[in-house]
């Protein structure tokens, strides 16, 4: 029966004319390519990786981490004001069990990306620290968030839908069926190929790494003494505010991932240079932008959500000289806030002393800077 | 006060940094990429209603989309297509009406006069005024003239081109006037305007003339060059582009093989990028069926240089020659006159690229040649005279080798935004103390490019045909080439804009 179907079907064909099966020929190589190409995007991205977000999926993928007590979430700033090892020290909880997950210029969706693509993460019922900051839900700013050619590869139909304009829409919708984001220079496609043949993978994401803002200052000396530089470069975040209604739809989505899990949920801002909240306080736009983003945030609150908005560093007991350019923290900076975040987390209960490793972690915050190994 | 200032200040920046800098922008220029795209197809859209069209209506039909693109560019300038297609309309119909030669000859040194004027101004104005003021400069004399912020209107030099040809096939008695809307279409088709070729009055006149038709095979030749320019500009010219950039931008940061390669890359990109868009149109207008002059034929593997003028945009050199070179006197003045003719000919067309000293540099390299090469070609033919005795294929692949070169040296000035970088790049090229070179991957990339442009060529070349693969060429063949095409052009290349090249022109 089915020979019988496929003589008929080839004899068919035979009858065309010869432009007819030109074209239906031309059409089935093409569907055949974007099919492959579209089940395949997250294999290029692991291959040939254009976003920061990838070398943590990549991470993720290979180690699934499953038994870690505290998941820091978020951009560049969440790993340089964090040291783990302080934190560690504070806690009682195994350094390797601290988990940070960051990718430079990281938004709500690349947070939730994290949780939904890995749900096994929160099966250790952690403490997850998720980080937010004014300009992540800035509607004109890293629309497909600063990883976009990760949004490309792993966000949903829904997600692509949900985009406010319409001819990003139409484009990513486009994308869905003919993935013409897959686009890559002879060259990247050259090393995927070769990549394949000889069985190599780029390196995944260290969670043990120290930023650099931890030990070379001298790199950011620009960033460190130009401090309307720094500002200036970051302010542009800012421009245009719209607050993204789907950028925020991301954070609430993570947060109903997380609570399923686990019952302890911080959203946290860290402090700002002061400079910086001096502009935002200084042009009546961005300070209307502000108190919304806030007020978003502080909606979320509830038993299991808290949220730590620190918008100065005097807010925590800091002040500027912790902090290397407009948000990120040097290395003394980092273990200050590490021991302020931890004292917060303290006071809400969410953190239970020698819950985990059974010792007093009574150590002074200036001992620790001392006594703690440095890069 | 001061931090009002400086609030001021971060407000200013705030919007214009969030322009340049977001990603969202590269997606916005992934839609205007897809321009082309979109033209192509809103002219399969429309095909429909423009087959169902009488001829007069096609032709309105044309003129209406011609404009509407025009105005797309920039609206301002379409008051200027307008005037002068309307003066030149009348200036056509004066010469054919006037008696006697002397009327006929005034009337078309005033049309002359009018339309070299409105491309002077526009692209020539800020140039002379430049280079007077540097002239005048070194004796102390500084001449009070001023610099305009002129915008250059899109295709000036190409419809102004073509207008003059029409305005002297009238007066030779070789054209008869146009209709208004007939003529208006020739000098604004849309397809042509923005870069050529610079169509001829006859050819087109008489396909305009009555009600087209069009059957699969031309609907099919359409797509196939459509796709092959694309292909060319998008997976060579783009790919290319940044290469070119870096070693021009400072050559002496290179060694001689990467300035070697810088050289061969940029003679790739130049022809894919131009021959690219003329086979865009000249694919959109087979839709349309108004066949465009073929602009290249494998001009990369001409034997000489004249070969070379003979396939390169071929709608510009025979412009040049049938309407410059002639009317000089051509070759029948003796033979001084003729190296005069040819030099000043060429200089001309590379003024005509761009007001920039380095193409009339470009231009004079290639009058040069062309007159060296008459002037050889004259001594081999003499009795007794001694040639070299290589015959057959290697005579040809040794003229192909030696002509590509000497095209890929005056590129040099072609691409350089001033004789001074022109001539550090040819200096560092030759200076022993740069032998070397400094990325293996870069010979490779070139060598590759260079393959896949004889790949492309090569064929055509073979068959003197115009296509990869014809209506004869077996249909699974076909589908493959098809398909590697559209899927090349859709995956593989640079994700961000490089315009035309010869927009600029």
């Amino acid at each position: 029966m089915s020979n019988h179907l496929f003589i008929s079907i080839f004899s068919f064909f035979n009858k065309l004319s010869s432009h007819i099966k030109v074209f239906i020929l031309t059409l089935i190589i093409l569907t055949c390519t974007c099919v492959g190409l579209s089940i395949n995007r997250d294999s290029l991205e692991m291959i040939n990786n254009k976003s920061f977000v990838t070398p943590v999926i990549s991470y993720l993928d290979l180690k699934r981490p499953n038994n870690a007590k505290v998941i820091f979430l978020g951009s560049s700033r969440i790993a340089s004001c964090i040291k783990r090892d302080l934190f560690s020290k504070l806690s009682g909880i195994e350094q390797s069990k601290i988990l940070i997950l960051q990718s430079n210029g990281a938004g709500t969706w690349e947070e939730l990306l994290f949780c939904r693509k890995y749900p096994d993460l929160l099966n250790s019922n952690p403490l997850v620290i998720i980080e937010v900051a004014p300009w992540m839900f800035n509607k004109n700013f890293y629309p497909l968030g600063a990883g976009e050619t990760a949004f490309l590869t792993w966000s949903t139909f829904q997600e692509r839908l949900a985009l406010p304009d319409l001819k990003l829409r139409l484009l990513l919708l486009s994308d869905y069926f003919f993935p013409h984001s897959q686009r890559r220079t002879l060259e990247e496609w050259g090393t995927i190929f070769y990549s394949l043949m000889i069985g190599k993978r780029p390196e995944p994401y260290n969670p043990d790494y120290i930023p650099e803002y931890h030990y070379k200052q001298s790199a950011y000396i620009k960033l460190a003494t130009d401090q309307i530089f720094s500002v200036r470069n970051q302010i542009k975040a800012m421009g245009n505010y719209q607050f993204a209604e789907y950028k925020a739809e991301y954070l609430n989505r993570l947060i109903n991932i997380v609570e399923k899990k686990t019952k302890k949920i911080v959203i946290l801002q860290p402090p700002l240079r002061n400079k910086y909240i001096d502009v935002i306080e200084g042009i009546q736009e961005l300070t209307a932008a502000n108190l919304i983003y806030l007020d978003y945030i502080f909606t979320l609150n509830n038993e299991n959500v808290h949220s730590i908005v620190w918008n100065r560093p005097e807010d925590c007991g800091l002040n500027d000289s912790a902090i290397i350019d407009y948000g990120h923290f040097n290395n003394e900076g980092a273990y200050l806030f590490t021991q302020r975040l931890f004292n917060e987390i303290k006071k809400l209960g969410l953190i239970e002393l020698n819950a985990y490793s059974g010792k007093e972690a009574a150590i002074s915050p200036q001992d620790n800077i001392s006594g703690l190994k440095k890069p | 006060m001061t931090s009002k200032i400086k609030v001021e200040c971060f407000l200013s920046v705030i919007e214009d940094i969030v322009l340049s800098d977001s990603p969202y922008e590269k997606f916005e220029d992934q839609v205007i990429m897809l321009f082309n795209y979109w033209v192509i197809i809103i002219i399969l859209a429309t095909l429909p209603v423009y087959y169902s069209l009488s001829g007069l209506w096609q032709n309105i039909f044309l003129l209406i989309a011609s404009y509407l693109f025009y105005s797309y560019w920039d609206y301002r300038f379409l008051a200027l297509i307008i005037i002068t297609t309307s003066l030149n309309f009348y200036f056509g119909l004066k010469i054919h009406a006037a008696k006697d030669q002397t009327t006929r000859k005034t009337i078309l040194i005033m049309s002359l006069m009018y339309n070299l004027s409105i491309l002077g101004f526009f692209k020539y104005y800020n140039f002379f005024v430049d280079s007077f003021i540097a002239a005048f400069q070194p004796f102390g004399f500084l001449p009070n003239m001023q610099i305009l912020n002129l915008i250059l209107p899109l295709g000036i030099s190409f419809f102004t081109f073509k207008i003059i040809g029409y305005l002297m096939d009238v007066y030779r008695g070789e054209q008869a006037p146009a209709d208004i809307i007939s003529f208006a279409l020739f000098v604004g088709y849309f397809p042509e305007i923005s870069a050529g070729p610079i169509g001829r009055a006859g050819t087109f006149l008489q396909q305009i003339d009555r009600k087209r038709i069009i059957g699969k095979e031309q609907i099919f030749a359409g797509l196939h060059l459509i796709l092959l320019g694309f292909f060319k500009k998008k997976v060579i010219a783009d790919a290319v582009a940044p290469y070119v950039d870096q070693l021009f931008s400072s050559p002496q940061q290179f060694m001689s093989i990467d300035l070697l390669c810088g050289i061969y890359l940029y003679t790739l990109q130049i022809y894919a990028d131009f021959s690219g868009y003329t086979d865009i149109v000249r694919g959109a207008s087979k839709l349309l069926r108004i066949e465009i002059m073929e602009n290249f034929k494998q001009p990369y593997l001409s034997k000489n240089i004249r070969e070379f003028w003979k396939r390169w945009h071929i709608s510009l050199s025979t412009w040049l020659r049938d309407y410059l070179y002639i009317p000089l006197g051509g070759s029948k003045k003796g033979t001084a006159r003729t190296y005069i003719n040819l030099l000043a000919t060429m200089l001309l067309c590379g003024l005509w690229h761009g007001a920039s000293w380095v193409f009339v540099a470009w231009g004079g390299i290639h009058g040069t040649y062309l007159a060296l090469s008459r002037y050889f070609r004259g001594s081999l033919k003499k009795p007794g005279s001694t040639t070299l005795q290589v015959h057959g294929t290697m005579k040809s692949l040794f003229s192909v080798f030696i002509t590509f070169h000497i095209v890929a040296f005056a590129w040099i000035f072609f691409r350089a935004p001033d004789l001074e970088t022109a001539y550090n790049y040819s200096y560092f090229l030759f200076n022993i103390s740069h032998l070397g070179y400094s990325s293996a991957s870069l010979i490779f990339i070139t060598l590759f490019y260079m393959a896949v442009v004889l790949a492309i060529d090569l064929l055509p070349y073979r068959f003197n045909r115009e296509l990869l693969v014809t209506s004869e060429t077996p249909w699974l063949w076909r589908s493959i080439v098809y398909a590697l095409l559209i899927l090349s052009i859709s995956f593989i290349g640079e994700s961000y804009v490089q315009p035309f090249i010869y927009f600029n022109f």
